[in-house]
């Protein structure tokens, strides 16, 4: 067991941290942020998806121990002010889910391609979304709702 | 007992802490770099001896340098920043570029390590097969010596690095003068995200439209990348065009042996494969070198 202390959502956490523990382990299980869901757990579905330095990580195959001193952002880290943020504004205007498990994974794979990317053609946002399953919208919804960001951002300019 | 249970996780400050570390635990540590591939292995119950994971991030081995001799990129460069490095603009080491769109998806590339790429030594990779191709050498740090293995010698058979006693990957080595080669790497998968059924990569000395030498590579044929030399040597001295092509597809009866045959093709099905992907692979090796 070690201490290791990670950021979450821009809070420094110091959790107790064994080899084997996995970051989807420690955010559901030590730090109660359970908005991060675990499916597949062998990597595939995108279920548990979280950003590490800013970047899209499965985080059910991120050992906890790669995330000591860094910066990890989960879906629980889009609503600090108590708002939707303006991809979760943009799935629920969209009907972009249904059973809604698969759904903070969408959100932060599509964060971290719009932090990185703010204009996306179609093409980058289906390759940024590969690794996230959706077994209920068929994904119309969810790249009609993605998509209407990005054209949402060309009306202002 | 067959679960994962290590009761150590070490980050060495130095090369040679880190040697030693590997020395002490011998076989009942490992490096981890993504932890992509450890993940996987144990998960399946194939980890269950290990009491110790080194970590190389302490090392400085996340860069990818552009030396007199040498593209040196070091084992802890993901694979995302690798794609994104500028030794791969401007279409240099092409079929490196093509190997890494093929990997997905994101989630993987932002974790995953060239060290780890090379040092799973699983055959349906595709990072391994482009570096082949252009002739990249596998950078060993051990407790007395660095020395450096020829990609397709490293990787000595399924799952089997040649990792003597204390050494770790610190970097891979493309020599500089395949930087300027025509070389490109086609995948063929079930799905968008799945390994390859069969993948291919070239890389072609291309001089006044005429093929000098050609380094032709298929993965997922056999337990490791396979060199293709007589397809190779079917290119020599040939025109970069398609009229070049045939002779050496004709190569790959005998060259290409008895495939593997698995749940996702029998042997036979990848062999068809592998000739489409070589033509493919040729093509589009010949349109960037300008045959
Ligand atoms: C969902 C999914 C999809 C994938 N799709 C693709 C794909 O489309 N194409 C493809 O090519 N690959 C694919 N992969 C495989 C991916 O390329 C590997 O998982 C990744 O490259 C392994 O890197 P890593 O750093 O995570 O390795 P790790 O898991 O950290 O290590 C793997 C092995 O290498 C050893 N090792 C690691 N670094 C070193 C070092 N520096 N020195 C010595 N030994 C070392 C470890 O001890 C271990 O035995 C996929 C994987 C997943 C999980
Ligand atoms: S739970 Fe991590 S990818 Fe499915
Ligand atoms: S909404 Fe149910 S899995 Fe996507």
């Amino acid at each position: 067991m070690e201490r290791v202390r990670i950021n979450v959502n821009e809070i420094d956490h110091e959790v107790e941290v064994e080899p084997w523990m996995t970051l989807n382990f420690v955010l559901r299980e030590k730090l109660a942020l359970t908005g991060t869901k675990k499916g597949c757990d062998t990597g595939g579905c995108g279920a548990c998806t979280v950003l590490l330095d800013g970047r899209a990580v499965y985080s059910c195959m991120t050992y906890a121990m790669k995330a000591e001193g860094r910066r990890v952002t989960t879906i629980e880290g889009l609503t600090g002010d108590g708002n939707l943020d303006r991809i979760q504004t943009a799935y629920a205007e969209h009907y972009a889910l249904q059973c809604g498990y698969c759904t903070p994974g969408f959100i932060m794979s599509t964060k971290a391609l719009f932090d990185a990317n703010p204009d996306p053609l179609e093409e980058e946002i289906k390759e940024a979304l590969v690794g996230n399953l959706c077994r209920c919208t068929g994904y119309a919804k969810i790249l009609e709702a993605t998509l209407s960001m990005k054209q949402k951002r060309k009306g202002r300019t | 007992m067959s679960e994962f249970s290590p009761k150590h996780y070490f980050r060495p400050e130095t090369a040679s802490e880190a040697s030693q570390t590997l020395a002490r635990y011998k076989d009942r540590s490992i490096v981890i770099g993504g932890g992509t591939v450890i993940y996987e292995l144990a998960q399946r119950g194939l980890l269950s001896d290990v009491e110790a994971l080194v970590d190389l991030t302490r090392l400085s081995l996340d860069q990818v340098k552009d030396g007199e001799k040498f593209l040196s990129i070091g084992a802890n460069v993901s694979l995302s920043y690798l794609q994104e490095s500028a030794a791969l603009r401007e279409g240099r080491l092409a079929c490196i570029g093509d190997a890494l769109k093929e990997i997905r998806p994101i989630q993987v590339k932002n974790l995953a390590t060239v060290g780890g790429a090379v040092s799973s030594c699983i055959p349906f990779f595709d990072l391994p097969v482009a570096l082949a191709s252009v002739g990249a050498n596998v950078e060993l740090n051990g407790p007395h010596a660095v020395r450096s293995v020829p990609i397709l010698e490293f990787q000595r058979d399924f799952l089997q690095p040649d990792l003597r006693e204390g050494e770790f990957v610190s970097a891979v080595l493309i020599p500089r003068q395949m930087a300027s080669r025509a070389s490109a790497f086609s995948k063929f998968a079930l799905t968008g995200d799945d390994w390859a059924t069969v993948n291919c990569a070239c890389s072609l000395e291309i001089a006044k439209g005429i093929i000098r030498e050609a380094r032709i590579v298929f993965g997922a044929i056999a337990s490791k990348p396979l060199l293709a030399e007589r397809c190779g040597a079917a290119l020599m001295n040939r025109r970069a065009e398609a009229a070049a092509i045939p002779k050496a597809i004709e190569t790959l009866d005998g060259e290409l042996g008895e495939p593997i045959s698995d749940h996702r093709a029998s042997s036979s099905y990848r062999k068809r494969v592998a000739k489409l992907l070589l033509q493919t692979t040729l093509e589009r090796a010949f349109e960037r070198g300008g045959g």
